[in-house]
């Protein structure tokens, strides 16, 4: 059973892949077939990482991060604001990065707060706070905070950036950020005492409270990390020097949040598969954008598969246990 | 600023829902979480405007709404995906094909629509059907036991899959509905994502209003009346952000949740899904 599980998916996609290399060869020419187009693949995984991450450590606990959407946009506008608006030297943007982290991290405790102590589920308040950030980011974006010089609504344009590991395809230090953490965090959950206790927390309360970590305190750090990570992610895609450098007004919608949803439930229960989930789904978006350049499909086919995927990955991955 | 036009606007609002959220009720009082009422309306949405619209469009979008809630059943009790998951991933999967098929090829620009006496009429025989149907004492026992222990409910003879299959569908029937209303008692096309968090907040006016149906009703018909305020705010010569206006209800809405909720108000298979 655990073979097919792992097979199935595999036949499928390359039963997929084979047809559309057989109809549209120029397609997996344009996605993959030059360095650069392989540098761009990698720029898409960078923040789906960080992203997939921050999903996998909440649903590691039992809950799902789903306001990813907003929290990503919200760690972009902290960076692009503090940035700009309080100080003028590098310093400016390390605070602006810790800013992200904090602003992500206040979001995730107020997300796990409401879950753990008021019995909101954190999907029906996650998902008002995605629209509510949406709407406060292009707010500040396009209001208050709009570079006046500009036609486009966006911020004033950041001093100081990143740098790119790059330049050609814009590929940011998101990615080293996101191997770096993704080695520590399998480390720490399946080799350290600590990680045992939190991957308790998914199915019972019982064995951390034993061990001394109390359930509810555990979920709200850990949704607050990960909720952060996600912030800081979207603060390094806006802090890089290359396409952004500043906040635009349509920034939310950028799919990270929802794709991440989808490759933290793909890894599953091993941290490890996080790595090859996070570059099937980049390559799948990187696909559906090369099949939208090739023929006249939308790019919608990419997250219409994504959302397939996301279905058939909670069939294998997250089905509830019989209660009778 | 003169009333009508807002009492108009929380109307064309209120109805889709009252009706998403009043469907969301039965299927939470099942014991499933009804995660998938914005993906329930959208398709209905959807499918209302392809259907040409008017009656036809009516009863196909509600045919839509009752086949996603249908998909909600299958993944959730016959495959065991669990409920909050099923929901999210269909709700991906509605706006995902809702837009895919809407650039491939975009909506008609104007069907025939409904006017709002209408959409009222349907909306409250629905609400007065859903009130009569809760009066009987056999299915409103029947669909509380089964929300509040599945096992419990076994043991005392109730069919516990045929109740929430007949309350997905009625979830779907009345989801479905204020779905195809949305677009039939507005603006007469599809745009893309157009319940635009209107499920959700259906599901914060079923937390606020504590799964009954009265306080519910009120709710939803709270949230649309502030949501409604941003349309006549700018007819009526209001100078606030349109993004600030078009915050307010997802705020209140997480106010509501953050002021009213109690941890024990909800049916206990629901806390149990986790």
């Amino acid at each position: 059973m655990k073979t097919l599980k792992i097979v199935l998916p595999l036949v499928g996609i390359s039963i997929v892949l084979l047809t559309l290399f057989r109809i549209q060869p120029d397609v997996f020419t344009i996605a993959f077939g030059s360095p650069i187009a392989i540098l761009r693949l990698l720029t898409i995984v960078s923040p789906l990482l960080i992203s997939g991450l921050a999903v996998h450590t909440s649903l590691m606990t039992g809950r799902i991060l789903i306001a990813g959407e907003g929290i990503y946009a919200a760690g972009g506008i902290t960076v692009a604001l503090v940035g700009t608006s309080l100080v003028t030297t590098p310093l400016g943007l390390w605070f602006g990065l810790a800013a992200a982290f904090a602003v992500g991290s206040s979001i995730g405790i107020l997300i796990s707060w409401l879950r753990e102590k008021k019995g909101v589920h954190e999907v029906i308040s996650g998902l008002l706070l995605n629209y509510l950030l949406q709407l406060i980011t292009r707010f500040l974006a396009n209001g208050p905070f709009r570079d006046p010089s500009s036609d486009a609504p966006h911020t004033r344009e950041l001093l100081w950036t990143l740098p790119l590991i790059f330049s050609d395809a814009d590929l940011n230090i998101g990615l080293v950020v996101g191997c770096i953490l993704t080695i520590g965090y399998v480390y720490i959950l399946h080799k350290t005492v600590i990680g045992r206790y939190v991957r308790s927390l998914g199915s019972t309360d019982g064995v951390a409270y034993v061990a001394g970590l109390p359930p509810a305190r555990t979920r709200m750090l850990i949704m607050a990390v990960a909720a952060g990570l996600i912030a800081l992610a979207g603060a390094i895609s806006i802090a890089s020097a290359g396409p952004f450098r500043r906040f635009p007004a349509d920034f939310y919608g950028s799919g990270v949040g929802f794709d991440g949803l989808i490759v933290g439930l793909l890894a599953g229960p091993s941290a490890w598969l996080l790595f090859p989930s996070a570059l099937l789904i980049a390559c799948l978006s990187h696909l559906s954008d090369a099949l939208s350049l090739a023929t006249s499909l939308p790019r919608q086919v990419g997250s219409f598969v994504g959302a397939l995927i996301f279905i058939v990955a909670a069939y294998f991955r997250y089905r509830k246990q019989s209660r009778a | 600023m003169t009333l009508l036009p807002w009492l108009t606007a929380t109307t064309n609002l209120g109805l889709p829902v009252m009706l998403a959220a009043t469907g969301g009720l039965v299927c939470e009082k099942s014991g499933t979480a009804a995660l998938f009422l914005e993906g329930t309306m959208l398709t209905a949405a959807f499918i209302a405007i392809r259907a040409g619209g008017g009656a036809q469009g009516l009863l196909c979008g509600l045919l839509a709404g009752v086949s996603v809630t249908v998909c909600h059943y299958i993944l959730v009790h016959r495959a065991n995906i669990k409920d909050v998951v099923a929901g999210v991933g269909l709700n991906m999967l509605a706006l995902s094909a809702t837009s895919f098929f809407e650039r491939l090829s975009p909506s008609p620009e104007s069907v025939p629509t409904i006017s709002t006496t209408t959409g009222t009429l349907i909306a409250g025989s629905c609400i007065a059907t859903l009130i009569a149907c809760f009066a009987i004492p056999r299915i409103r026992l029947g669909l509380e036991m089964t929300g509040e222990s599945t096992l419990q409910a076994r043991i005392f003879g109730i069919d516990t899959a045929r109740v929430q299959f007949l309350a997905h569908a009625v979830t779907g029937t009345l989801a479905g509905l204020g779905g195809a209303l949305l677009p039939l008692m507005g603006i007469g096309t599809f745009v893309e994502n157009m319940t635009n968090g209107r499920g959700y907040l259906a599901l914060a006016a079923l937390v606020f209003g504590r799964w009954q149906l009265a306080t519910v009703i009120a709710a939803a018909l709270g949230f649309a009346a502030i949501d409604a305020f941003q349309l006549v705010a700018a007819t009526q010569g209001i100078k606030v952000d349109a993004d600030v206006l078009a915050m307010m209800p997802y705020l209140v809405g997480l106010i509501a949740l953050i002021l009213r909720t109690k941890r024990s108000a909800g049916p206990a298979e629901l806390s149990k899904a986790g």
